[in-house]
């Protein structure tokens, strides 16, 4: 498993003060995950390089609206949402408002992913991330690409803790099933 | 075995090479963002410019109000009326004037000389006269 270093020492007051090397820095470290939550949330590669570019311009802009330095990535992020969320009002709502009606879970454990997934599995997991209704599959994304904590992924898709903790436990259960009935085939 | 999170990162790699594009301009935009900031001589002097042309329309107005004033002022200094304040029959003639004069002297020296002063004799007065009041006093002895 790679490790998604939390706490990393991320250059954030140098790219604060303009250093263009503290911004390549922190772009080269966020860029792919960037670019894997926007196009499995739009399917479409043009869109999600737009997204990504955007993205980071508006990081650059609005650096000084970001409050505690240790939550640039989650703050990236959450621009990188509203810029997704925007594309979804243009186009249709429909897909949007497909929410899904689950309780919250009594018991949740929001602890480091311990999901694996076996090489012949990897197909069906990614099939099964694209059925996942859009906002199950953001939090999922958001979970599995840094492993943002519930209240960051609350605030980087702007909706409840609830609401978090909902959705992420209907997707973690269902990709269990998958590979429960994938090792059972076998 | 593979997290989640590697196989999104794998399945994607391919895209590595555009992000590096559009990281790059970002970060070129991040420079040009860092210099925008950072106010040059230039930028200085442009600035004053801008001020001053904002300012236009009220140097315009100034400059305005001080025509007025100046039209004014020079209207006045030529006007007639000014001139002809004093009316001419009003003027007293050199005869009274001399008069009066004379008066007021012999008043002055009522004032400066003793009361016996006057028992013992007009005194000519040291004051130096002007010289049309001796043609006049010689005229009139």
């Amino acid at each position: 498993m790679l490790v998604v270093a939390e706490r990393e020492q991320l250059p954030v007051p140098q790219a604060r003060a303009g250093e263009p090397a503290a911004w390549d820095a922190l772009f080269h470290r966020y860029q792919l995950p960037l670019y894997v939550y926007v196009f499995e949330l739009v399917h479409d590669e043009q869109a999600s390089l737009d997204v990504v570019q955007e993205t980071f311009i508006a990081a650059v802009r609005h650096i000084g609206s970001l409050r505690d330095d240790a939550k640039f990535g989650s703050w990236l992020f959450g621009i990188a949402h509203q810029k997704c969320a925007q594309r979804w009002r243009k186009q249709s709502r429909e897909e949007m408002l497909r929410e899904e009606i689950a309780e919250s879970p009594d018991e949740f454990a929001d602890g480091p992913d311990e999901l694996l997934i076996r090489r012949e599995q990897e197909a069906g997991f990614m099939k099964l991330l694209n059925q996942l209704p859009l906002p199950q599959r953001a939090v999922l994304l958001l979970h599995h690409l840094e492993d943002f904590s519930l209240e960051e992924i609350a605030r980087i898709t702007n909706t409840p803790l609830g609401t978090v903790k909902s959705r992420l436990y209907h997707a973690k259960r269902a990709l269990r099933k998958l590979i429960l009935k994938n090792e059972n085939a076998t | 075995m593979k997290t989640p999170r590697e196989i999104l990162l794998e399945r994607h790699q391919a895209a590595e090479s555009k992000l590096d594009a559009i990281r790059q301009s970002a970060v070129a935009a991040a420079c040009d963002r860092r210099k925008a900031n950072s106010p040059t001589v230039i930028d200085r002097r442009y600035n004053w410019r801008e001020f001053l042309f904002s300012l236009r329309w009220h140097f315009a107005a100034l400059s305005a109000v001080w025509l007025v004033i100046a039209f004014l002022g020079l209207t006045a200094a030529h006007s007639p009326s000014l001139t002809a304040a004093v009316p001419a029959q009003k003027i007293p003639s050199a005869q009274i004037i001399m008069a009066s004069l004379r008066e007021n002297r012999r008043q002055l020296l009522e004032l400066i000389q003793p009361a016996d002063a006057h028992e013992t004799g007009p005194v000519r007065l040291l004051v130096p006269q002007p010289r049309s009041q001796r043609r006049y006093e010689t005229l009139t002895a």
